[in-house]
């Protein structure tokens, strides 16, 4: 085979017939056999040590995380489909059945072969993908494939939940190597890790398949928190009623991606990577401490949020915080390369992850982004020492180069005064012109915007309506919501509820405690909108309501049925939720959840619940009960706390409780 | 229209693209593309601000004191951009609540800017306002270009109209969120760029310096 | 004061105006070759966005919003057409007041800073920071916080984006991207890093 090789090389050589599939070649060869010669440009500047062996050691670090995911992903499998019960029917099914291993979580063998079913797809997809782009770009490039796409598919595949979708496994991997890597150059030219930006891209990308509840274990329909997100609502204590001790999430016994549960192992990898010398003892210190002092100062300042008060050890064991810290901060291309820089970088990382754990509810993780936020810097963290060194070194000032700048030509200051004078004129004529003739018409849409909403939330359209006799219906009243009483003087149709909601004239600061709907300050004043039948009387009643979800103020309407405690609808027109998850408040089929709900018990007591639970309907709770949004916890949490805050007697309460005595 | 006037209205679009070849303008190529109906408001918006903001410049390019330049062409524009804003609030009153802030942006658009400075103030009112014209096409040109990307594949839909069907809604297109996303439209200009340098290598500029490569692998054998 | 601090964490990182906002992206892609001259753009933003929203937060107070000329007798007048037109205005004369103050007190920073000034009138972000002001309402000491910390935050993604360029230099780009085209890819790449803010509730 060698001598084969050998044999064909000439062919492959400048001038050889087959001169362009050079890189290919090379490939096989140096992959089978060892190189011709050592690395001409190795993958950073300052070290000599042949790539490929780099590129090894990384691997023989990684063992020990591959291992487990195997184990753990079956695990956590086994152990999910023996609470449902048997009723999943893929390939793999019939596969372990024919090789007759089953499915019983206690047995190690059954357990791993499960997991490894669930990791080999995965792992075979980015590295044929990824080597594809990679043979691509070298041999329309003319260059020597790189290994380094080895380990990149091996880190990006075990960030990953096991349950993904092949076809996104390969566009993020395609985004990663190509974008995060290719265009520069190729391994060690690049400035990000190309992992990690495949796995950026897929978290935003595709964020229903990356995060929630649902993916982290590998059986359909199963939904098994990971034990940061239980730490995020009910902190130490969240996670261990679940179910998870701390050495469980030592070992790495939970659900979670594939290779980042387990801390034992990625430890037991950093300390390889430490001892050969490939990792940076400085990067990964740093980044422990870094967290480390983070979680303590949070610890002491302490507050209502469950993340602030978990303690340094727990922060150490979850999520993928020992992963990241081992093998991808000490990349060696993307991190900081002078030891000072270094040691910034890692205490960067590890603080800002435990920042966002504790401050981003958005992310349940930080510690990937935070890396890839770390990359960016490197360069500039290296620069400052580099600068800081020469000036300690040399001591001396470093003249600034004096650049001439044109002087002003002189112009007589009459002239000057009059043009900007005559130009100033015609400029606001203009402008002022516009701006008065356009104005009643710019009102005019305002109203029918406004109108628009409360007509398409009434459901006067779907009882056959024309929008004119819908909008002949609607009595528009302003209410003073501490008293109840409707007041005179306010014009319903052009008062601007966001901007009322800031004005410190007519509105007032709320306490933190009654601030459910985290709106900070409430209007004084608000518009509803009352239905009204042919002879005047009330049919439904249409209540503004916002309150704030995970990114965005949101800004809708409820409309309360003649009862006033059934919900004819809630429809939200104004919001920035994540597309796909939290965005899914404008789904129509969410939305028609929501009627025929009610939203008070008999004693007239406010009684919502969006739910994650599944709702069991027959228990009389079930009429006060929505689901959640798949995914989108904090954007349901959202809605379900501002109709309680508008129910409440801070909101409407005295308003609903007027019309009520009014109509016995 | 002579061939001088044809080149001056056509050679942005391509050839000397305002956002591609003269970085200008690029703050709004990213914040307005993520839907197609705010692309196009953008789009014309623009083109008749530039073009009408270069041929004003020029009508009184010879009465303006160099020192106070700036602040009279930032008059003149920003006047035409209220002006837009006031009429697009009457007429297109959804669309300029989503352009919000970014209408007013115009004004500190750097193509309005940079045209004026670069060609209005050299030039007579006819040019300039084609000048003003095609800078505008050519940046139409690019923004309809991402932004038809960005929402059909970031929400299967154009102009807000389903074109793929989407998983949830039973369909099988699962919409990729990076692209409402507005860093998805740096990797779109970027590689947009690649693919007319590719197609037009005049474009190319050249690396600072290069890597001289001591031994190159073809030799070693 | 707790407030004031916040607000300057997020005005620096969270709301970034380069890298969430996008804005003064034409200077921050031609000016970001090297990383001393973009230390020197970043400084002559951090001042003249100090500068620039206090000043438009006194005159959006005063003269420009819903019912702000009662001092004078005009409670019903409402110039909020104006607005634009007077904060850019603003931006045009402070820079201008600047260079020449520069010019003739302290030369020595004029020369460093003096070919980047007249940059800086067409540089989105200024005009964008003095527009948040006026949507989000701030108040005086608010606005000198929320002037100083996205003037802050601008100039530290223009150093990084400097930093990360210069390290490109190494690297070995196709010939279509060369320059400008990894430029764009470079801040996509960045901006994904910052995501990592979006969100963060302080």
């Amino acid at each position: 085979m060698k001598r084969y090789l050998d044999r064909l090389r000439p062919l492959f050589a400048k001038g050889g017939r087959y001169e362009k599939y050079y890189p290919i070649f090379e490939m096989v060869d140096v992959f089978l056999y060892s190189t011709p010669e050592t690395t001409h440009n190795a993958p950073h500047v300052r070290d000599g040590i042949d790539l490929k062996r780099l590129m090894m050691y990384v691997v023989v670090a990684l063992t020990p995380c591959i291992l487990w995911s195997w184990f753990n992903t079956g695990y956590q499998a086994n152990l999910a489909l023996a609470t449902m019960g048997m009723a999943k029917a893929d390939w793999r099914y019939d596969l372990l059945a024919a090789l007759q291993i089953g499915f019983d979580a206690g047995s190690i063998l059954d357990n791993t072969v499960h997991g490894f079913l669930y990791f080999l797809p995965i792992y075979l997809t980015t590295l044929v993908v990824g080597g594809v782009w990679e043979v691509v770009f070298s041999t329309v490039r003319r260059k020597e494939i790189n290994e380094g796409f080895l380990v990149t598919s091996m880190l990006f595949t075990l960030t990953l939940p096991p349950d993904m979708p092949l076809w996104m496994v390969a566009v993020g991997i395609s985004f990663g190597v190509v974008l995060g890597k290719e265009i520069f150059g190729g391994t060690g030219k690049n400035f990000l890790n190309p992992a990690l930006t495949a796995r950026a891209f897929l978290f935003f990308a595709y964020p229903a398949e990356m995060s929630g509840d649902r993916v982290w274990v590998a059986v359909d329909g199963y939904s098994g928190a990971t034990a940061l997100s239980l730490g995020k609502v009910g902190g130490v204590e969240g996670i261990t009623s679940g179910g998870i001790t701390w050495w469980n999430a030592f070992i790495g016994l939970m659900p979670g991606s594939m290779g980042e549960t387990s801390t034992l192992a990625c430890l037991l990898g950093a300390a390889f990577l430490i001892y050969t010398r490939v990792g940076s003892w400085r990067i990964i210190l740093g980044v422990f401490l870094g967290m480390v002092r983070a979680s303590l100062l949070f610890n002491v300042v302490g507050s209502d949020n469950p993340m602030v008060a978990m303690p340094w050890y727990w922060h150490l064991v979850l999520g993928g915080f020992a992963f990241g810290m081992t093998f991808m901060a000490t990349d060696p291309v993307s991190a900081a390369m002078t030891s000072a820089g270094r040691w910034v970088f890692g205490i960067l990382i590890g603080a800002m992850t435990v920042l966002i754990r504790v401050a981003n509810p958005a992310f349940p993780e930080g510690v990937m982004l935070t890396i890839l936020f770390a990359n960016v810097f490197a360069p500039l963290i290296d620069y400052a020492v580099i600068q800081l060194n020469i000036r300690r070194r040399l001591r001396r000032h470093v003249r600034l180069n004096q650049i001439p700048l044109y002087p002003l030509r002189r112009v007589s200051a009459s002239r000057t005064l009059l043009v900007t004078f005559v130009v100033c004129l015609v400029c606001s004529v203009v402008v002022a012109g516009a701006a008065v003739l356009l104005r009643p018409i710019q009102e005019s849409n305002q109203k029918a915007d406004l109108i628009r909403n409360v007509i398409a939330v009434s459901g006067l359209l779907k009882e056959g309506l024309t929008e004119q006799q819908a909008l002949q219906r609607i009595d528009a009243r302003m209410v003073e919501l501490a008293t109840g009483d409707e007041t005179q003087g306010i014009d319903p149709d052009t008062f601007n509820i966001a901007k009322a909601g800031k004005d410190p004239v007519i509105s007032t600061a709320l306490t933190r405690q009654d601030d459910v709907a985290q709106i900070r300050r409430e209007p004084r004043y608000l518009p509803v909108y009352r239905i009204v039948g042919d002879n005047g009387d009330l049919k439904k009643l249409i209540l503004p309501v916002y309150g704030y979800g995970l990114w965005s103020t949101m800004y809708g309407f409820l409309a309360l049925e003649e009862d006033l405690r059934t919900v004819q609808g809630l429809q939200f027109y104004q919001h920035a939720e994540t597309p796909g998850l939290g965005g899914e408040i404008d789904n129509p089929k969410w939305r028609a959840q929501w009627r025929g709900k009610v939203v008070f018990d008999d004693k007239w007591r406010v009684q919502v619940e969006v739910t994650k639970v599944e709702i069991d309907y027959s228990t009389p709770e079930a009429q006060y009960q929505v689901d959640a949004l798949a995914g989108a916890t904090i954007t349901s949490r959202g809605v379900e706390n501002l109709l309680k805050f508008w129910l409440s007697d801070k909101g409407y309460g005295p308003y609903l409780a007027r019309l009520r005595r009014e109509r016995s | 229209m002579s061939y001088e006037h044809r080149k001056i209205l056509f050679e942005p679009i391509v050839d000397n693209n305002p956002v591609i070849l003269q970085v200008l303008g690029i703050c709004s190529a990213l914040a307005v593309t993520s839907k197609l109906s705010t692309t196009v408001t953008m789009c014309i918006a623009l083109t008749v601000v530039t073009a009408l903001s270069n041929a004003a410049i020029s009508v009184i390019r010879n009465h303006i004191p160099s020192s106070i330049r700036i602040i009279v062409q930032m008059t003149i524009i920003s006047s035409l951009v209220i002006v837009t804003d006031q009429f697009l609030k009457a007429y297109a009153f959804t669309i300029s609540k989503e352009l919000s802030v970014f209408v007013g942006l115009i004004i500190t658009n750097c193509i309005v800017m940079g045209r004026a400075e670069a060609y209005a103030m050299k030039h007579p009112p006819l040019p300039s306002f084609l000048d003003g014209l095609g800078n505008g096409l050519g940046y139409s040109a690019l923004l309809l270009v991402i932004g038809t990307i960005r929402e059909l594949l970031g929400s299967g839909s154009l102009f807000g109209y389903p074109i793929l069907l989407l998983e949830r809604d039973g369909g099988w297109y699962v919409p990729n969120g990076l692209l409402l996303l507005p860093p998805s439209a740096f990797f779109l200009i970027g590689l947009i760029i690649w693919v007319v340098r590719s197609w037009k290598p005049a474009q190319v500029e050249q690396p600072e310096f290069r890597i001289y490569h001591a031994h190159r692998p073809e030799v070693a054998s | 004061m707790t407030e004031l601090i916040n607000l300057f964490i997020k005005a620096v990182f969270v709301e970034n105006l380069a890298l969430t906002f996008f804005l003064g992206m034409c200077t921050f892609l031609a000016v970001s070759k090297q990383i001393a001259t973009a230390l020197g753009l970043g400084i002559a933003v951090v001042v003249v966005q100090t500068l620039t929203v206090p000043i438009n937060n006194v005159i959006y107070q005063f003269l420009i919003r819903d019912g702000a000329l009662k001092w004078a007798g005009l409670s019903e007048m409402n110039l909020n057409f104006l607005g634009l037109i007077s904060y850019i205005s603003v931006i045009a004369a402070v820079v201008q007041v600047l260079e020449m103050f520069l010019d003739r007190h302290v030369p020595s920073l004029y020369n460093s800073l003096g070919i980047f000034l007249p940059l800086i009138t067409v540089n989105c972000a200024i005009l964008g920071g003095s527009l948040f002001m006026v949507e989000r309402d701030y108040t005086f000491s608010e606005s000198v916080t929320y002037g100083v910390g996205s003037g802050f935050g601008w100039a530290l993604a223009i150093v990084a984006m400097a930093g990360v360029r210069e390290k490109l230099k190494y690297s070995d780009i196709p010939a279509g991207l060369q320059g400008l085209g990894v430029a764009f890819i470079t801040a996509g790449l960045m901006a994904l890093g910052f995501m990592a803010f979006s969100g963060i509730q302080l």
